[in-house]
């Protein structure tokens, strides 16, 4: 799940009446489609100026060291893969990650690694549920939702 | 403190709500237009207004709209660029959390104005939060009769259709997002002819900046006079909003005048520079905007002053680099963003960019050679000047060449002690 295969790309190239590479260029072509196998986390951290400027070179050493991997690589586990992204549009806030279609932001690396053992304790539990999900535990995580002009502070207002 | 005119509703609980924006005063810029004004006398008002494009060219918003064919027979598209994708820009993001209805608001008057029955929002993939607030703001205006058959009543239809990308900076070049939009491979076309000739599916089409079409409502309902006498009239009109980033100790949006200086925005807003240090380098508008060096200070942040001083204001993002600031190091960091953003279509741009960023990087590693530097700039003047079909291509050497320009120093220390001139990479945790 989570990647586009040939397979896939096939079927819905027939269903759609188009050949197959007219969709695979595009499943290249962006950066939120991808054509091979990818964990059940993408990890993308922003690696443009501003977050690079905030830190971010050393966001991607730690999440190598801890998971164990290489950029564009997935853990064996099949949870993790970490990629590299661009900018984010999160700049005052870097550095800045984007955890499927999450974004977390002003990440300290003790941050990072509490995320990480949530993400990987919601595994656990969905894997225990089938899939149904549970609710989130422990300190809450700089996890996107707010937004004050010029303040470091957020305030957590997520509802939609 | 300047008033807030886009910002208006920031720190209001519930914003992003149509009870909240309707109480504030909201949709009546659109009950106005209905009523009182021909879709020409719309274009008119934000012609004397001054408005130019907020997404990076500053075009004349008003002169765009007056390029559409008026044949009522002929459809006609709108695209909002919401695909805000330019290294240290965020503003769009925050105008669509937290105001959608402002920008909705803005979207039914241009286009009316420019008879358009069909509208979309083309949003960057990753700003999935942003497309849920919009999405439920658009039902919203659907209930209220702001969009869709016979608005308020009057004999102006509109439908809004919002588009989220995938993942790719090029979209937000204005042909490759109408490619994207119609589901091809998102290449930019060749120009002339112009979207507002031959646009989406072939037919004349309005594109849009989000903080463009969020002035909008605002310029009706106060009248194009006091638009007009924010900031440094005649050709500079207006707030801006500026995402100021980097080394400063309150990074965020800043709605100002045009024409604020750069050293206001950085300590009296940005709260100086982190650390109490000298400035070295600031990116007026994005990384694809030259840098400048810290004796620009006091530039006022306009179009027009922005450009004189050999760079521009583009989206209005402000990056600060600080003394302990490798530039190298940093022009490779954005020149990598423009490798792996170029679509692969133009040759100067696709090959040149490669090349860009493999001598950068044997320079930053202690590889480089003496003749890198005019290499670096051959290079770049063989991708620049109208060898491209789009700017991506002149835009990924305004680092390279305004580096070597401001701090060519630092580039010839790299080549021969292999090392970094600058204490730097203090960046690590």
């Amino acid at each position: 799940m989570g990647w586009l295969s040939p397979e896939a790309v096939a079927e819905v190239a027939e269903e759609l009446e188009l050949e197959p590479n007219a969709l695979q260029q595009l499943v290249t072509f962006y950066e939120m489609f991808h054509d091979h196998h990818v964990g059940r986390y993408v990890l993308g951290v922003c690696s443009s100026l501003s977050c690079y400027l905030g830190g971010s070179d050393g966001l991607l050493e730690h999440l190598q060291k801890r998971l164990g991997i290489a950029r564009n690589e997935t853990t064996p586990d099949g949870l993790f893969t970490l990629h590299t992204v661009e900018c984010l549009g999160a700049c005052d806030r870097a550095p800045a990650m984007m955890v499927n279609e999450e974004y977390y932001e002003r990440l300290t690396l003790e941050e990072v690694d509490r995320l990480l053992e949530e993400l990987r304790e919601k595994a656990r539990r969905d894997v225990e549920t089938r899939g149904l999900g549970g609710a989130e535990t422990g300190a809450p995580l700089p996890k996107a939702e707010g937004w004050d002009e010029g303040s470091p502070s957020q305030h957590k207002d997520g509802t939609l | 403190m300047t008033e807030k005119v886009l910002f208006a509703n920031m720190g209001v609980p519930n914003s992003w709500e149509i009870d909240v924006y309707e109480s504030r005063g909201g949709y009546q810029a659109l009950a106005k237009t209905l009523r009182e004004y021909s879709p020409a006398d719309v274009i008119e008002v934000v012609k004397k207004s001054g408005l130019r494009g907020r997404g990076g060219a500053g075009f004349p918003a008003g002169m765009k709209w007056s390029f559409i064919p008026k044949d009522p027979g002929v459809q006609k598209y709108l695209a909002c660029n919401c695909d805000e994708s330019e290294p240290g820009t965020f503003k769009d993001r925050q105008l669509v959390e937290y105001d959608p209805h402002q920008l909705i608001e803005g979207i039914v008057i241009a286009s009316y104005a420019t008879g358009v029955s069909k509208a979309f929002i083309y949003i960057r993939g990753e700003f999935a939060f942003g497309a849920r607030r919009l999405e439920k703001a658009i039902a919203q205006a659907y209930e209220r009769g702001y969009l869709g058959q016979s608005i308020l009543g009057s004999d102006f239809s509109l439908d809004l259709v919002l588009h989220r990308g995938a993942g790719a900076y090029i979209c937000g070049e204005e042909t490759a997002l109408l490619e994207s939009l119609e589901g091809n491979r998102p290449s930019p076309r060749s120009r002339p002819p112009f979207p507002a000739v031959v646009g989406l599916y072939g037919k004349p089409t309005v594109i849009n900046n989000v903080e463009t079409l969020s002035n909008v409502p605002h310029i009706i309902n106060r009248g194009a006079e006091w638009f007009a006498s924010i900031g440094v009239p005649p050709r500079n009109t207006g707030t801006k909003i500026f995402s100021l980033s980097g080394r400063v100790n309150r990074p965020g949006n800043y709605e100002l005048p045009l024409g604020v200086t750069i050293r206001q925005l950085i300590e009296e807003h940005g709260g100086g520079v982190v650390g109490g240090r000298a400035v070295k380098a600031i990116i007026p508008g994005g990384t694809s905007a030259p840098m400048l060096g810290a004796d620009k200070l006091d530039l006022p942040l306009d179009f027009d002053s922005v450009a004189q001083a050999g760079s521009m204001l583009g989206s209005g993002a402000v990056i600060v680099m600080d003394e302990t600031v490798c530039i190298p190091h940093a022009v490779l960091r954005m020149v990598e963003f423009y490798v792996n953003e170029s679509c692969g279509k133009c040759t100067p741009c696709r090959e040149g960019t490669l090349w860009l960023r493999k001598i950068l990087e044997r320079i930053v590693h202690g590889a480089g050679r003496e003749e890198d530097i005019p290499l670096l700039l051959d290079i770049c003047d063989n991708i620049t000047g109208g060898k491209t079909l789009c700017p991506l291509g002149d835009a990924a050497t305004g680092s390279v060449t305004s580096g070597i320009r401001l701090f060519r120093g630092e580039f010839e220390h790299h080549i021969r002690h292999g090392c970094c001139p600058t204490d730097s990479l203090a960046m690590k945790h």
